[in-house]
This record gives C-alpha cells, sequence and structure tokens, in this order.
C-alpha cells in the first residue's frame, strides 16, 4: 500500500486541527484541535517509520506523545483555574499580553 | 653636607608637623595652646634654617649647592632615550637658604603676632594650621630642587593663600577673594608647567643644576617660550600686571594673613623663581626684558592706585605691588643681589607695616576705610612709631633698610647704560610717588582730628561692634559664627603683638646696613656662589658717580614726598581734593585701578560664562539630546512602534501567524528544491 | 609564586550568589567580606608584581576549541592597578551601602547581589586575555549596573536606564561584530581561527579592515567612558543612580573603557589607531573643554562630577592618544587617580545632600563650620580631583601633558585650559557647599564614626600616592611602552629600527 493515502490522511487531520485551531474560541475545543494536529505528525511518523524500515519515527512518536500529555497537563490546569477564577473562557477575551 | 640635608630637611618639615598637630588636636588644644604650637614649630624650623646657614657656610665656596633627595616621583621613559627625572628633592645653595631665613625669620614674628591678634576668634587652631601650612608650601617652593617640586611648592602656596584668603569663610566677598586669587594662582602655574615642559624638551632634565649645565644646549627658540611661560607663572604669584587684580581683594583675609602672604613670602616667589632660573634667563636676554618691563610698568602702575584708594590694607598692599615690581625689574635687569636684597628689607618694613595696619583697624572695629579714621597718633603711639618707622623705610629715607635696598637697585638698573635708564627714571618717580602715597595713610590715620573710636580709646577702653559686619559691604555678618572675633586686639594693650612689632621695627631700621655701597657686603658675599658665573653681575657694577648720585636723589625723593605728603593731607587739607577734581580723567583710571579687573571680566570671565550657559540651555537641549540622544531612541522607538502594532493579543491571531509563516517556509523549500 | 586569578575573578561573584540566598540582614556583610577577600587578593597580586615579567599569573584553558576562544586570565603592568582600583572601589561602596541602609531598602539581596555581580564583570573585562572573554564581561558589567538603577535608582530611574542601556548596547554591539571580525579575520599562522590576544597580535589585520574595526571598539569605549559627543546618557544616569553604585560606575567602570583603548584597540588595530589619531585627540580635547565648561555652570553636585569626569577622561584618552610613552603611562596612573578621587567625591556629595536636603549646591552652603573634619576631608578630595601639584593627579596629568606637548603643541596648550577650569569648578563646589552662609535647610553636623571608615582609607590611599607615585609607574612602565609601541610606529612617530 502506497504511503500517500497515509499522508493524505494525515495532512487532512492536520489540516482538520489547525482550521480548528484558528476558527474556535474555547480554550477546550482549541487544545483538543492542537491534540489533532500532533496526532496527525504522528500519523505520519509512523507511516514513513514503516516505509523506511527503522525504528526512529516511532520513538520521535512516542516522544511526541509524552509531550502532548504534558502539554495537555499544563493546559488544562491552565483552564480549570481560568474557571476557578471566574474569567471568561475565551481566548479572545484574553489578551491581557497585547501591545 | 650631611648636616645640611638634616637641617633642610628640618627646615621644611617642621612646619609641616605643626600643621598635622594643629589639624589631630583641634579638639584636644584649647585656649591659646594651637597658637603656641604653630609659633614653636616655627621658631624650630627658624633655628633650624639658621644651622643649615651655618653648615652650609662650613661648605667650601664651590660646593655650596646641596642636593637633597628623599625619593623619585616619577621616572620613566618619555620616549627617545630620555628619562623624566621627578624627584621628592631639595636644592640647598645660599639662594634657598636666603629665602629660606627670610620666609621662616618673618613668619615666626607673624606667627608671634597673630597668637595675640586672633586670639578669641573660633577657628583660632584652624588658623595657625593653614598658617604653619603655608610656610610650610613656601618653604617647598624656595628649597625644591627641580621643577616638579617648584610648581608643587608653587601651586601648595596657591592653595594655602586661598585657605587663608577665605578664611572667615562666612563673608562671601572673602570666598570670592579667594576663589579668585587661587584661579589667578592656577594659571600662574600652568605657565610654569608649560615653560618647564619647554625647557625640558632641551635639557632633558627637570633638575635645576643639571637644566643649568645644559641651558646653552635648548635652542633660543625653547628657551625665550620657556622663560617667557616661567615669567606668567611669576607675574601670577608676584601679582604682576596684568594679573595682579587678585592682591587687592586678597586683603579680604585677616591682617596677619595680609602681612604673611603679602609682605614676606608669597608675592615674593616671582623674584625668586627669576633669580633661581638666571641661567636661563641669562641665555634668554628676550625673555628677560619682558621681565624687566612688565616690572617696572606695575612699579608705576602700583603706585598710582595707591595714591588713590582709601582702604588702609589696600594702599599697603599695592605699594606692595610695586615694591615687587622693584625686585622684578631688578632680578630680570641681572641685579640679582640687590633685587634679594630689596625682597629681605621689603619682608621686614612692610610686615611691620602690616601689623600696625591690623592694630589700626582692630581699634576701629574691622573698619579699614581711611576716610573714617584719624587722630590715632595719641592714643597709639607705639602703633603710630611702628607704621612710621615701616613708612621711612617704604618711603626709602636713609638710613633706613628700604633706602639702601631700593637705591642698589636703581643704580644696577641705570648702569645698564642702554635703555634700561628709562626703567630708573620710572623708578625713582615711582620712588617719589610712593613717599607721598605712604604718607598721605599715615597722616590721614594718625594725624588730624579724633575720630569717634579714637577718642574712646583714649578714654581708656576699645570700641567694639555690637553687630559684627562686614567691612567691605557693611552687610551683617552671619550670626552663630562668632568670627571674626567680638574682641579685638591692639598692639598696645597686647605685649605679642608688641614684640613681634618690635623685633621687625629693628629688622626694618639695621637690616640696610648689611650692605651699604662701598662699606659693607654681607649679602655679595653670602649669595655669590649662587650666581657663580653670571655674565650679568661680572659686567655690570654701576659707578661710584651713579650710585652716591642715586642715593642722593632717592633720599631727596622721598623726603620731598614726604614733604608734599605733608603739605597736603596736613597743613592745607583741602587741596587734595581740589587736585582730585582737577585731574578728572586721571583720576577716575587710578581710583578705578586702571580698569583691571573690568578688563578680566569683559575678556574672560564673561565669555567663558557666556559658553557655559549656551552648552547648557542651548547645545546640550537640542544637539546632544537631539541628535546624539533623540537619533538612536527614535530610530528604537520606531521600530518598537512597528512591532507593537502586530502584538495584538489575540491568541488565534498569533496562531494563523504562525501557520502562514510556516507555510511560507515550506513553501520556499519546496520551491528551491525542485 | 603563582596566584590563580580564578579565585580572584570569581571570589565576589560566589559570595554574591550566596548574599542573594542568605537571609536578608547578613547579605550585606556577607558580600563585603566577598569584596575584601578580592581586594586581599589583588593587594597580594600587586605585591608580587614583577615589573621585568610581562604578563604573569596566567590562567589558560581552551573554553570552545572550535572557535579558538580561550579562557585566559592574566596580570601585566597595565591592568595591575586598574585591578586594585576596581577592588578598593567595590569595597568603599559595598561598605557604603553596608553602613547606609536606605541605599538597598528592603531588597537587599537583589542589591549585594548584583552589586558582586558587576565586581565580578569588571574584574573579568580587566584580566581577560582573550577577546571574545573580554568582549562577554565587558557586555556583563552592564547587566548588574542596570538592575541596580533600575530597581534603586532615584527618579526618572527608567528613563534613565533606558538611555543607559541604549547607549551602551549600540556600543557593545558595534564592538561584539567588531570582535567577532577580528577573530575571523586574522591570519593566524597554521589556519583556523583564535582569540587569545597575543596570538591576535602576532596575527595582524589588513590596514583597510582595522580600521573600521578600531572605530566600533572605539564607539564602545567612548560610550562607556563617556566622552563627548556620546555622554548623552550621562546626566540622567547620574541623577538616577543610587550614590554608592554610581560611586563604582563613575570611578571603576569608565577605566575598563580607557583600559580597552590600551590592551585592545592600540595593540591589536595599530594602524586604524594610527589613521584615527587626530579624531581622538580632537575628541577628548571637546570633552575636556565641553565637560569643564559645563561642570561650572550646572549646580546639581553629582553632575558636576559627571562632567568633571567627562573632562578627566578626555585627558586620559589624550595621553593614550598621543601615542607617546609619558602620555600613555600618565593615562593609567590618572585612571587609577581618577577613580580614587571620584569615589570619596561621590560619597562626600551623599553626605551634604544628607545635610542639605538637596544635591543642588544652591541650596547648600556653610557646612564647614560645624563639621570640620567633613570639610577637611572634602577639601583634600576637592584640590586631588583638580590635579593640584602636589596629588598624584598631577603626576598623571604632568606626564600626559608632556607626551601630547612631544606630539601637538597646540592641543596640549589648549587642553591646559582645562586645568585651569577644573579649579574653577571644584573650588565653586566647594565653597558653595562648605562655605559662604549657611543654606535655609542645611543641618550641618561632622561626618559619623561610619562615615570616616569609608572615607578616611580613600583619603589616606589618595594622600600616600601622592608621596610616591613612582609605585605604580615604575610597575607598569614596560608593559605599557609595549602597548603603544605597534601604534606609535604606524603613526610614524618613533624610528621601527628603535623597537
Amino acid at each position: 500500500m502506497s504511503i500517500t493515502w497515509y499522508l493524505v490522511l494525515s495532512a487532512m487531520l492536520f489540516a482538520l486541527g489547525a482550521g480548528g485551531v484558528l476558527v474556535r474560541r474555547n480554550p477546550l475545543v482549541v487544545l483538543l484541535c492542537l491534540e489533532l494536529m500532533l496526532n496527525a505528525a504522528n500519523l505520519a511518523l509512523i507511516a514513513f517509520s514503516r516505509m523506511h524500515g527503522n525504528g526512529d519515527g516511532q520513538i520521535f512518536a512516542i516522544i511526541v506523545m509524552v509531550v502532548a500529555a504534558c502539554e495537555v497537563t499544563v493546559g488544562l490546569g491552565l483552564i480549570v483555574a481560568m474557571y476557578r477564577r471566574r474569567l471568561p473562557v475565551d481566548v479572545d477575551e484574553l489578551r491581557e499580553l497585547h501591545g | 653636607m650631611d648636616s645640611v640635608k638634616t637641617f633642610a630637611w628640618l627646615t621644611l618639615l617642621l612646619p609641616l608637623a605643626g600643621t598635622l598637630v594643629n589639624a589631630f588636636g583641634f579638639k584636644i588644644f584649647k585656649g591659646r595652646a594651637p597658637g603656641l604650637i604653630g609659633t614653636l614649630f616655627l621658631l624650630a624650623s627658624f633655628v633650624s634654617a639658621v644651622l643649615t646657614l651655618f653648615a652650609l657656610q662650613d661648605l667650601a665656596a664651590e660646593e655650596r649647592h646641596v642636593r637633597a633627595i628623599a625619593w623619585d616621583l616619577a621616572n620613566v621613559q618619555v620616549g627617545d632615550g630620555q628619562r623624566l627625572d621627578a624627584q621628592l628633592g631639595l636644592l640647598i645653595d645660599p639662594l634657598a637658604v636666603w629665602m629660606m631665613l627670610v620666609v621662616t625669620g618673618v613668619s615666626t614674628m607673624i606667627h608671634v603676632y597673630a597668637t595675640a591678634y586672633m586670639s578669641g576668634d573660633r577657628g583660632y587652631s584652624r588658623f595657625f594650621a593653614y598658617l604653619n601650612f603655608f610656610v610650610f608650601s613656601m618653604l617647598t617652593l624656595v628649597m625644591g630642587g627641580n621643577f616638579i617640586m617648584l610648581i608643587v611648592g608653587w601651586a601648595l602656596v596657591g592653595a594655602a593663600s586661598y585657605l587663608l584668603i577665605s578664611f572667615w569663610f562666612r563673608r562671601e566677598t572673602a570666598t570670592r577673594a579667594g576663589i579668585k586669587a587661587f584661579v589667578i594662582n592656577v594659571f600662574g602655574d600652568v605657565g610654569l608647567t608649560i615653560g618647564a615642559f619647554f625647557i625640558f624638551k632641551g635639557s632633558g632634565s627637570l633638575d635645576f643644576l643639571t637644566t643649568f649645565e645644559r641651558a646653552g644646549d635648548i635652542s633660543q627658540g625653547d628657551l625665550t617660550a620657556g622663560c617667557i611661560l616661567l615669567l606668567i607663572g611669576a607675574f601670577a604669584k608676584s601679582a604682576q600686571v596684568p594679573l595682579h587684580t587678585w592682591l587687592a581683594d586678597a586683603m579680604e583675609g585677616p591682617t596677619p594673613v595680609s602681612a604673611l602672604i603679602h609682605a614676606a613670602t608669597m608675592v615674593t616667589a616671582g623674584v625668586y623663581l627669576i633669580a633661581r632660573m638666571w641661567p636661563l634667563f641669562e641665555e634668554a636676554p628676550a625673555a628677560a626684558d619682558v621681565g624687566a618691563i612688565i616690572g617696572c610698568a606695575t612699579l608705576i602702575i602700583a603706585a598710582t592706585i595707591a595714591l588713590t584708594v582709601t582702604d588702609l590694607k589696600r594702599v599697603i598692599a599695592y605699594s606692595t605691588m610695586s615694591q615687587i615690581g622693584y625686585m622684578i625689574m631688578a632680578v630680570s635687569s641681572g641685579a640679582y643681589i640687590a633685587g634679594l636684597f630689596h625682597l629681605m628689607t621689603h619682608a621686614f618694613f612692610k610686615a611691620l607695616l602690616f601689623m600696625a595696619a591690623g592694630s589700626v583697624i582692630s581699634a576701629m572695629a574691622s573698619v579699614q576705610n581711611l576716610n573714617k579714621m584719624g587722630g590715632f597718633k595719641k592714643p597709639m603711639p607705639f602703633t603710630y612709631g611702628c607704621m612710621v618707622i615701616g613708612g621711612l623705610a617704604l618711603a626709602g629715607v636713609p638710613p633706613f633698610s628700604g633706602f639702601f635696598s631700593k637705591d642698589e637697585i636703581l643704580a644696577y638698573t641705570a648702569a645698564r647704560e642702554d635703555w634700561h635708564i628709562i626703567l630708573a627714571v620710572i623708578g625713582y618717580v615711582a620712588a617719589f610717588l610712593t613717599a607721598v602715597y605712604t604718607f598721605r595713610m599715615i597722616f590721614r590715620a594718625f594725624w588730624g582730628e579724633m575720630v569717634p573710636e579714637a577718642r574712646e580709646l583714649d578714654e581708656g577702653h576699645m570700641h567694639h561692634l555690637d553687630v559684627p559686619r562686614n567691612p567691605v559691604t557693611g552687610e551683617e555678618e552671619d550670626t552663630d559664627v562668632g568670627f571674626p572675633g567680638p574682641e579685638h586686639h591692639i598692639a598696645e594693650q597686647a605685649p605679642g603683638m608688641k614684640i613681634a612689632m618690635s623685633v621687625l621695627a629693628l629688622g626694618a631700621i639695621g637690616m640696610g646696613l648689611l650692605q651699604i655701597p662701598n662699606v659693607t657686603h654681607v649679602v655679595d658675599h653670602f649669595l655669590e656662589p649662587t650666581f657663580e658665573g653670571s655674565r650679568m653681575l661680572e659686567e655690570i657694577h654701576p659707578s661710584d658717580t651713579l650710585t652716591y648720585g642715586g642715593m642722593a636723589l632717592g633720599a631727596f625723593l622721598g623726603i620731598a614726598g614726604i614733604f608734599v605728603a605733608y603739605t597736603l593731607w596736613v597743613k592745607r587739607p583741602g587741596s587734595a581734593a581740589r587736585i582730585q577734581e582737577r585731574s578728572g580723567p586721571l583720576y577716575t583710571l587710578f581710583s578705578n585701578k586702571w580698569y583691571g579687573d573690568e578688563i578680566i571680566d569683559f575678556l574672560i570671565v564673561r565669555p567663558g560664562l557666556w559658553v557655559g550657559r549656551f552648552a547648557q540651555s542651548t547645545f546640550e537641549r537640542f544637539v546632544v539630546n537631539g541628535v546624539f540622544v533623540g537619533g538612536p531612541t527614535g530610530l528604537v522607538r520606531a521600530g518598537s512602534a512597528a512591532v507593537r502594532s502586530r502584538q495584538t493579543g489575540f491568541l488565534r491571531a498569533y496562531a494563523a501567524l504562525m501557520l502562514v509563516g510556516i507555510a511560507g517556509a515550506l513553501l520556499w523549500f519546496l520551491l528551491e528544491a525542485s | 609564586m603563582t596566584l590563580h586569578l580564578s579565585y580572584l575573578l570569581w571570589i565576589p561573584a560566589v559570595f554574591g550568589l550566596l548574599a542573594a540566598f542568605a537571609p536578608r540582614r547578613t547579605s550585606g556583610p556577607i558580600a563585603l567580606v566577598g569584596s575584601l577577600l578580592a581586594l586581599a587578593f589583588a593587594i597580594a597580586l600587586v605585591a608580587d608584581f614583577d615589573r621585568g615579567a610581562g604578563l604573569q599569573h596566567v590562567t589558560d584553558a581552551s573554553w570552545i576549541e572550535q572557535l579558538g576562544i580561550h579562557y585566559k586570565l592574566g596580570v601585566d603592568g597595565i591592568n595591575l592597578f586598574l585591578i586594585l582600583l576596581t577592588a578598593v572601589g567595590f569595597v568603599a561602596s559595598t561598605l557604603w551601602s553596608v553602613l547606609d541602609r536606605t541605599v538597598a531598602g528592603t531588597r537587599e539581596r537583589s542589591y549585594y547581589f548584583w552589586l558582586s555581580l558587576g565586581h565580578t564583570a569588571v574584574l573579568g573585562a580587566l584580566m581577560a586575555q582573550d577577546l571574545a572573554m573580554f568582549v562577554v564581561f565587558f557586555d556583563l558589567m552592564l547587566v548588574p549596573f542596570f538592575f541596580l538603577t533600575g530597581i534603586f535608582g532615584g527618579e526618572n530611574r527608567i528613563a534613565a536606564v533606558t538611555k543607559l542601556f541604549i547607549y551602551t548596547l549600540v556600543g557593545s554591539l558595534l564592538m561584539l561584530a567588531a570582535a567577532i571580525a577580528t577573530g575571523t579575520m586574522a591570519n593566524v599562522d597554521g589556519g583556523g581561527t583564535t582569540f587569545v590576544l597575543s596570538e591576535l597580535q602576532q596575527a595582524g589585520l589588513s590596514e583597510g579592515s582595522q580600521k573600521w574595526i578600531f572605530l566600533c571598539f572605539a564607539a564602545a569605549f567612548l560610550v562607556k567612558m563617556p566622552m563627548f559627543p556620546l555622554h548623552g546618557w550621562m546626566p540622567d544616569g547620574y541623577r538616577a543612580m543610587p550614590l554608592p553604585v554610581l560611586a563604582v560606575f563613575s570611578g571603576v567602570l569608565s577605566k575598563v573603557a580607557a583600559y580597552g583603548f590600551l590592551k585592545i584597540a592600540l595593540p591589536l588595530f595599530p594602524e586604524g589607531a594610527a589613521a584615527f589619531q587626530e579624531l581622538l585627540l580632537l575628541i577628548a580635547l571637546a570633552s575636556i573643554l565641553y565637560g569643564s565648561v559645563m561642570a561650572f555652570t550646572t549646580t546639581e553636585s553629582r553632575l558636576i562630577l559627571g562632567y568633571s569626569s567627562v573632562a578627566q577622561l578626555g585627558f586620559i584618552v589624550l595621553g593614550i592618544f598621543a601615542l607617546e610613552e609619558d602620555g600613555a603611562q600618565g593615562a593609567i596612573l590618572q585612571s587609577v587617580n581618577h577613580g580614587l578621587v571620584v569615589l570619596p567625591a561621590f560619597f562626600i556629595v551623599g553626605l551634604l545632600a544628607a545635610r542639605a536636603g538637596s544635591s543642588d549646591i544652591r541650596d547648600m552652603g556653610g557646612v564647614a563650620f560645624r563639621a570640620p573634619v567633613l570639610a577637611g576631608l572634602f577639601l583634600i578630595v576637592a584640590l586631588a580631583t583638580l590635579a593640584m601639584p602636589g596629588s598624584s593627579n598631577f603626576i598623571g596629568e604632568f606626564l600626559i601633558l608632556l607626551g601630547v606637548f612631544r606630539d601637538n603643541l597646540v592641543i596640549a596648550i589648549v587642553a591646559f585650559s582645562g586645568v585651569v577650569m577644573a579649579s574653577v569648578y571644584m573650588l565653586r563646589m566647594f565653597i558653595s557647599s562648605m562655605h559662604n552662609r549657611v543654606g535655609r535647610n542645611v543641618h550641618s553636623r561632622d561626618i559619623s564614626l561610619a562615615d570616616g571608615l569609608v572615607l578616611v582609607p580613600l583619603v589616606a590611599a589618595i594622600i600616600a600616592l601622592a608621596l610616591y607615585p613612582q609605585l605604580p609607574l615604575k610597575k607598569g612602565e614596560r608593559d605599557i611602552n609595549s602597548s603603544i609601541g605597534a601604534a606609535a610606529v604606524a603613526a610614524g612617530q618613533e624610528e621601527v629600527a628603535q623597537r
């Protein structure tokens, strides 16, 4: 089976994720979309790993998962903290850092 | 040799020790102790100077120049194999010893006077610390064995004089006079330093004796430039035209200071300098001529100003200027010994005059205006006597000391037989004026109607002010200050002042006997080793006719001057005012001191301040802050503004930008690869 | 005996780190101990210095091998006394801050940490024998002072610190670029790159590149000093800095720039230096005149000292770029002297401001009467600052001006006017603070024992140096002469055969 299909699927997933990050305003959904993008990348990595027949890509994928787990923890923690402080859970409202 | 060195160092360091003792012990020593300490240290220094004299006289005549070197100050290579040889070293020869004796001797008397005069002043111990420091500085100047030591002494004297002039530092007139004296003196220091550079360039050494040996190797241009620059230093310190304006203002200091600085020591430094540098000046006759002409100009200008000044101390100050003019003229014309002789006699009678003036000023409760004085002859006989002795010596009446020394100068100058004769003639004219203004001062202060202060004194008690006032401006003094002390002391009541003045009066009478033409030659013999090999001294000898004729003329002019003064201010008291009216512009010129202050103000002070204000207000704001500060900060600000507008704070906008950026980068790589 | 310079370099930083984590009250004394140890070390260095041996106590290790950057420290006649001055300056500053608790306020830990780090940075810049290392430490110097001013400064500190930062950063970036260019363009024997100063000196650059590289270095140094017309940051910076910090900044940091000229710019880029000799001389002359004129018109006592520093550093640059032995030696001596007089001078300004409630000299006056000791000490410092003959500053200026005099008569004579003006502005400051009538809000009192602890040793050092200036001259003579040698040859002032 050609690698093309894997890559097409991966690209579609990535585009879906990126689009979600760009259009959604709820940080929870943004986080989910980011997760989607990471997994799209994972898919591509494993596909390549399979094609080349070595384990490098899989190692990368595992590292990505670890990072993703960390990121989700931090992200969810932030979102929970926002709820606790009764801040609006909307990324457009949170623009304290504007110049 | 060794004993000369030991005693010389002792002479130098004892006054410094006195300063340190008084400075560190200002909380310990109370009452009159500081004065006693200062005086004793100085007396010891004088004794040690005398011992130096004996030790030096023990040496053979050609060995009477001893270098005493402590350590190197700066000994480094200065290119082309030349080394700078700046050492902390002294040169002891008859000239140095002569100056040491005059400085320590007269200063000791002034210290004795000051212990009484200044008692009651809140700054008593500070005063003696300064006074000792001043003597130390002056000794450094005259004993230093190289240019560095000379400059150091030169500048320390300037600093010490600044401290003493603005001793009553809460008076703004005093601090202003102090800074003026200091700055003009620094100007002189700079002249001296550049002069030393020129000479060092040619001789490759800063040491005096080495430099003198190599005087012939220095190119004529360098030597003349160097000597003229040295003269600037001498003019600044000796208050010669046009750097004389500080001297009269310096009368703001307490009277003993006037006596010390402006009679015996500081102002004579210029005379010493030219005498010390004689081998250089003989090789650079143009520079010597400049010195002679300026000295002559000063002596006549100062004499004319002294005729019109109404401040008692300033009359004496201008007479100092005039007398220093004689000395500068003498040493620049080759009459070294005559100049130094006059330096010594002048130190005696001028210190005496200042002391007597101080006594009168005390009796007047700090008023110095001659117009307000009169009739002090009866209540203050001792002061009067001293003033007359000093006045006769100053006026050059035989057989007082000033007569012999001044006439020796004029005879020598006339004996040059070229245009120097003009200088001698001017000198005689000024001698006549000297007698007039000296006795104008004496007659106005001591003769005539008794003023209330004099009458009070005559009745047995002294006049004291309720509120201390600045004698110049009449402004009330800062209260809670306590000085100038509420008490005043006059010679009649203070034994210390009496002793000092008596000793000086004896000197003013008798010192001239050391060197009577064709009779005694003490000064000549003593100083000769220093001037060994001088062309001027060998070639120029006034003939007997010149000597005796000059003496007769001098005596006549002195007595005539006194007579004129008597006529104008005693016999016909109104006539002076009439002359004053008739000689309109000339009087204005004299009484405004030839506009010296105004000229300096116009030429130097105002442009300087104007440049400063321009720099402060305009240049700094527009050029430095505008171009050099505004430029970079403006650039940074504009750049940051551009970047800042992209920082919206919208997370999604950032994400979009990032995606576009990454996509762009990928696209570029793709296109590159294909 | 070999003294490991790494100890000297890192002792202050280590103690600074300790101070940062120690209890608040003890952080000051800890930093003080660190600076005292460094001082002891520096004194040992001076005592042990062999004037004939060139670079000594060398520590040399490869740092970044690929780029030929070494961790190399050393002491020679040029930096020896500047190291001592640095140690003295930081001891005085730290002691002062410990005694005057208002300086650091409640944030003592960060204050002493930054101060100690500054100490290490200055020592590093002075001892570095590797160009890259020099640049690193030279730039590192800025960081602690940025924070010290920004956190502990007075009014307008943010604006001042921004100005300071931008100015010095521009200079530093130019210098960084120039340093990289030097390292890569030097033709080292056997290829490769090196940043070690001694090797770079051998390698030599083409004349064209020397010129622009020299200018970049000169810009960085001139900003740091500061020299006219790059002194724009100085008035604001001097107004805002806390006084103990300002004292070391003015007394010590500016000297690193002068040192940079002698140690880096002249030996590495002799032809560049020779080409721009006239320019630098004119800048120095302008600084002398401009600084002096400004100093006698401004009434803010910190700025009087600030502008007088501009003028004094003008003399130092003048001495260096006379490209004569005496000028360069005078410049190093004068660097030490100026540092020694500026430290107590700022301290005195602080004491005066405490008595008058303002640092404007118009609000002062009449302090001397109740404070004779303070007046006496100030007088000595003021006279030394105006290079009174008899002080070591005079010997320094004498040598500088003698060097310039032999090189260019006119410049020397114009420069002398700076000497006269110095007497005006220093005395003006002395008189209007100490003498005249008592100012309206002046509460005069004499110095306390604690103040004396800082002031008296500094004044004693001034007097000691005045009595024996030959000590630094003697130790530095050989190395300083050789550092200007190449540039003097390039400027055509010395015969090549003599070298």
